[in-house]
């Protein structure tokens, strides 16, 4: 299937910058997009548990995609499909265009993955691991490649030590380094910064970016961690009990001219009713007890606050909520939280 | 697939389990020898003490490294299995506890190949251990006793194997030994490709083979006809079967000959078809599994 996908306008051009070789049509702005990963009417079931419910998607060539859903979602039995560690109860899987079902070891041929975590040979050596690995992905790799990915994940100096004397922040960069050894087009990572301290978290986001802005691959990331997602993704899934919940552009569904406000005054009352009786009435959203609630355009906040002050009501503080952490927690729970804005 | 067969033998012999097996078979082995050395004679009066009068060879002879080889084979054979279970009932369920499978699996592999990579290990893994057996059993034996006739006892006979056709008995014993014991690996396979943890497999292992021992050997009428002819333990002391010689119309035993070489054959063939069996299901549970761990 080949679509437009104006979303990754943007970051097609980044890439055409750092990469002089890469291919964008001059002048026209669009940039003609397959689709990597299609998923279809996938079910899931365990006896009397559904796990995955009628779930499609589409992940195109490019994205950094964002998989999130709450433990139990369902997340990890799709990567599972996804992967051919799971047959699907209904539904279909079609990645590079082929049938998964049909083509497995041909598509991870182009495939690199780490599911949930890196479980890797613990009394085998980094380097070990790394080969063998590599060896058995139909990947004839040299010790200088070898040693370059060690070298790529910081963990060169330490190649002939055995895993078991690895941390575990060490396990999960090893184990990117064996997704990653045999250059998979597509690559998929169940919380990849698991276990990594703040600098290997930041490093881990920069090598995820590096390998779609730079490199081209594919990524579906799921993690726990939504502002590493955000600061990743350019599309999000979410999914819940085995649902999809939303699937779009991340910069659409956090749409800024969108932005949620919770203000907290010294009269919650007066200031309500003093917005329900001016322009700000369309824009008032689900009041809970203790503030204020308004979505709007971010630009607006400062005249919102104005009009209160001048109407003698002090404001003790103003919370803007457009993070992916608010968005997730109002589609998952939208009784306990202030409507999102249409997507 | 070789590159996979490359791996799951590194993987195993780098595993330190992997070596208890032949440490556990050196030490036995050499305890036998020392005690035959120091009081071989003593052993062999008290095992022949109803039939010497018969022994036509005297008894520092009869200790000899051929013989010593027999008596180890008839105490070890027995045990063996509890040994190749403790890697092949780990070599896939091990690897579904350590999570590693779904590592595996995430290769662009088939199914079908991880199975038989692993299988041909176990086999690999097994005969490694008979001739690692062999070696110390019959060469070293050799070495430190010498050689001579072969006299080994069959229920109350006793039969003098001439040493010019010893030979080629033992190669063919160890060789019907090792079928026998892939019987058990094939099926310590099977019980791990069904667990998530790998004490299960070797623990189920040992007991099945410990229950269907006891009824191939209690000779119970009710389980004589029914049961024993086709419960793969009945047949996997048919190794002793190269030993049984015939002898001729004067009481000479007759080189080159085996008294039951049919009953060797299909018991051979009965464990293959368990090997087939075993191996085959593992494969097709495999390849329908959902990876959940």
């Amino acid at each position: 299937m080949i679509l437009v996908n104006q979303s990754i306008i943007a970051k097609t051009l980044k890439y055409k910058e750092l990469n002089t070789s890469s291919f964008v049509v001059p002048n026209i702005f669009v940039t003609v997009m397959a689709a990597i990963i299609e998923v279809n009417q996938l079910t899931k079931r365990f006896n009397e548990i559904t796990a995955v419910d009628d779930l499609s998607f589409t992940v195109q060539q490019g994205d950094v995609y964002g998989f999130l859903g709450q433990n139990g979602a369902g997340k990890s039995t799709t990567i599972r499909m996804l992967l051919g560690l799971i047959r699907p109860t209904s539904g279909s899987i079609s990645i590079f265009n082929k049938d998964l079902a049909s083509f497995r070891e041909s598509i991870l041929r182009q495939t690199g993955a780490i599911i949930e975590k890196p479980d890797l040979y613990n009394y085998l050596s980094a380097y070990d691991n790394v080969l063998f690995l590599a060896k058995i992905s139909a990947k004839k790799v040299s010790r200088i490649q070898v040693m370059h990915f060690l070298e790529m994940v910081g963990l060169a100096q330490r190649s002939a030590s055995k895993v078991h004397t690895f941390s575990q922040g060490m396990k999960q960069r090893l184990g990117i380094a064996v997704a990653l050894v045999h250059d998979p087009s597509l690559i998929i990572l169940d919380e990849p910064t698991n276990g990594l301290d703040p600098q290997g978290i930041a490093d881990t986001r920069e090598l995820i970016r590096n390998l779609s802005y730079q490199h081209g691959k594919t990524v579906l990331i799921c993690s726990h961690l939504l502002a590493e997602v955000e600061l990743m993704a350019n599309r999000i899934l979410i999914i819940h009990q085995g649902k999809k919940i939303v699937e779009g552009a991340a910069d659409e569904l956090l749409d800024p001219s969108k932005t949620i406000v919770e203000i907290h005054t010294t009269d919650n009352g007066a200031a309500a009713a003093l917005l329900q009786s001016t322009q700000w009435a369309p824009y008032l959203r689900n009041p809970k007890q203790g503030h204020v609630v308004v979505q709007t355009d971010r630009s607006q906040i400062p005249a919102l606050i104005k009009q209160l002050v001048e109407n003698n009501i002090g404001i003790v503080s103003a919370q803007p909520r457009n993070s992916l952490e608010d968005y997730f927690l109002s589609v998952i729970n939208p009784d306990t939280h202030v409507e999102p804005a249409a997507i | 697939m070789w590159n996979l067969l490359q791996f799951e033998l590194y993987k195993t012999f780098k595993k330190p389990r992997t070596y208890i097996s032949f440490g556990a078979i050196a030490a036995i082995v050499f305890l036998i020898q020392i005690a035959l050395l120091i009081n071989g004679k003593e052993y062999v009066q008290f095992i022949l003490s109803s039939v010497d009068e018969t022994l036509l060879i005297p008894y520092a002879k009869v200790t000899n490294g051929y013989w010593i080889c027999f008596v180890i084979l008839n105490l070890l054979l027995i045990h063996v299995p509890i040994l190749v279970a403790l890697v092949a009932g780990d070599i896939v369920a091990g690897e579904a506890s350590a999570g590693t499978l779904r590592l595996l699996l995430t290769k662009p592999v088939s199914r079908t190949s991880i199975m038989v990579a692993k299988f041909l290990t176990c086999v690999i893994y097994t005969l490694a251990l008979l001739i690692w057996m062999a070696f110390l059993a019959l060469v070293v034996s050799v070495l430190l006793f010498g050689r001579n006739d072969l006299v080994v006892a069959k229920q109350f006979e006793l039969l003098q194997i001439q040493q010019s056709d010893v030979l080629w008995r033992y190669f063919a014993a160890f060789g019907f030994a090792a079928v026998a014991l892939i019987v058990v690996a094939a099926l310590s396979f099977l019980l791990s490709t069904i667990s998530s943890n790998s004490i299960g497999p070797i623990v189920a292992t040992v007991s099945i083979i410990i229950v269907l021992t006891i009824l191939s050997e209690m000779h119970i009428p009710l389980y004589d006809n029914t049961v024993r002819p086709y419960i793969f333990t009945t047949h996997m002391l048919g190794w002793k079967g190269f030993f049984y010689i015939n002898s001729s119309a004067d009481g000479q035993t007759i080189p080159g000959s085996v008294s039951d070489g049919a009953s060797i054959v299909r018991s051979f063939f009965i464990l293959l078809a368990y090997i087939v069996v075993f191996a085959g299901s593992a494969i097709f549970i495999f390849q329908r599994k959902d990876i959940l761990t």
